[in-house]
């Protein structure tokens, strides 16, 4: 008779342990469905302080005989966001491990550079022809901002620094909220990270 | 006769005692009827008083420590900034214009790449809960110039006529360049604080969806 006890409360509580099993990943698999993964994930705005240096070609034709290239330099500020498209993160529950894949950090929309910059008085000119002035002109102030504006983005985008530090904090944001919307404790489950390089 | 007058004198008696008997019911009955409302009262105010800020102590408690676990894990006190600069070296220091747009009336102008460091002191974090507005606003510190700038590669702008050994020289007019013009620098500081207000704007906007969705975070 003692036996029989013993046995059923053995299987008692084998069957309890996996119910409790598997309603806790059931829970954490619907729990995470609820972080949501849509837009862009902002996570570093880098501020750039410049220096740009602009070149003016001497005009071709009669009118533009004995003019000089010049140069321009110009010191200009702006800032430039880093984040992540949160589409593109992949979430998948698997027992009690959870697959987390982040993608490559990536520039964000165009960098905000100051127009204000881009005048004359700020303006570094190289020496001018005697005979046949090349001035800087006004268009060539917008084309130095346009210039600006392409160099800015093409070396943020290039910057490998702080692309693996905007993808490190992508990858920090998703923990915290894995582990806000879990709703179990940290030891409950195992988060696995694949990045992309 | 006097046994009718003993009747009355004992009836009399009798009422006098029965008077304060009356007294002491209504007495309990008003104290029942004022003392339930007043300890109910009671209750709640120790409620308000108690139970309220506890919860607003909670919360604090709560964001504080997500805050510090956060700022650890992503590097949030310090930001690097790269700070480029063009440093100019004056033919005479005495009548020298560092206006002048001019790259001949310099003696040399050098373009400076150069990296300054902003620091944020989470230590100084502010929370406020508004039950009212079921609002968390975290205050961050400004932000401060912490290390000497560092130099990186430099480039002559008039770079054919500058002696070689002038190098170290134009190394330092950039270093000084680059710390006067970041200290004079009015976006620098936003800028760096700016950054971090972002990040855990984008982080805290998520969090408070599954710590309680009827709160709001703004940081500051």
């Amino acid at each position: 008779m003692k036996k029989m006890k013993l046995l059923f409360l053995v299987l008692t509580f084998m069957v309890c342990f996996t119910g409790c099993g598997k309603v806790k990943t059931t829970v954490l698999s619907d729990n995470i469905k609820k972080i949501e993964l849509t837009g862009n994930l902002v996570t570093y705005q880098a501020y750039f302080h410049n220096v740009i240096e602009y070149d003016k070609e001497a005009g071709s034709g009669v009118s533009h005989l004995f003019e000089k290239d010049r140069k321009l330099f110009a010191e200009y500020t702006g800032t430039i966001k880093y984040g992540i498209n949160l589409s593109k993160v992949k979430i998948d529950v698997d027992g009690n491990d959870i697959n987390v894949f982040i993608p490559k950090a990536m520039v964000i929309g165009d960098p905000n550079v100051d127009r204000d910059d881009f005048v004359s008085d700020n303006f570094i000119e190289s020496k001018d022809s005697v005979l046949n002035r090349n001035k800087i002109t006004a268009d060539d102030s917008n084309a130095a901002f346009e210039a600006a504006q392409k160099e800015m983005k093409e070396s943020a985008s290039q910057d490998e620094e702080l692309l693996s530090l905007a993808q490190k904090r992508a990858k920090v944001i998703i923990e915290e909220n894995i582990k806000q919307f879990s709703g179990l404790s940290e030891n409950s489950y195992t988060i696995n990270w694949e990045y992309e390089q | 006769m006097d046994q009718m007058e003993n009747q009355e004198n004992a009836k009399s008696s009798e009422e006098i005692e029965k008077k304060p008997k009356k007294k002491k019911a209504i007495s309990k009955k008003t104290t029942i009827i004022i003392f339930f409302p007043i300890s109910f009262a009671f209750v709640i105010l120790l409620c308000i008083l108690f139970l309220v800020p506890n919860k607003e102590r909670k919360i604090k408690i709560t964001v504080r420590s997500t805050l510090e676990n956060f700022v650890e894990k992503s590097d949030l006190e310090t930001v690097n900034i790269s700070y480029n600069v063009i440093a100019k070296k004056c033919k005479d220091e005495k009548k020298c214009d560092l206006k002048s747009n001019n790259i001949d009336d310099f003696q040399y102008v050098v373009s400076c790449k150069g990296k300054i460091t902003a620091g944020i002191d989470f230590s100084k974090v502010k929370i406020d809960v508004e039950p009212s507005s079921k609002k968390i606003i975290i205050h961050l510190p400004d932000a401060n110039l912490t290390d000497n700038p560092t130099v990186g590669s430099i480039k002559f702008l008039n770079g054919a006529e500058v002696p070689s050994d002038e190098l170290p020289n134009a190394r330092a007019l950039c270093q000084d360049t680059i710390i006067a013009k970041s200290k004079e620098d009015k976006n620098v500081l936003p800028a760096a604080k700016n950054q971090a207000t972002l990040i855990l704007t984008e982080f805290y906007g998520q969090w408070i969806k599954a710590y309680d969705a009827s709160y709001s975070v703004e940081v500051v």
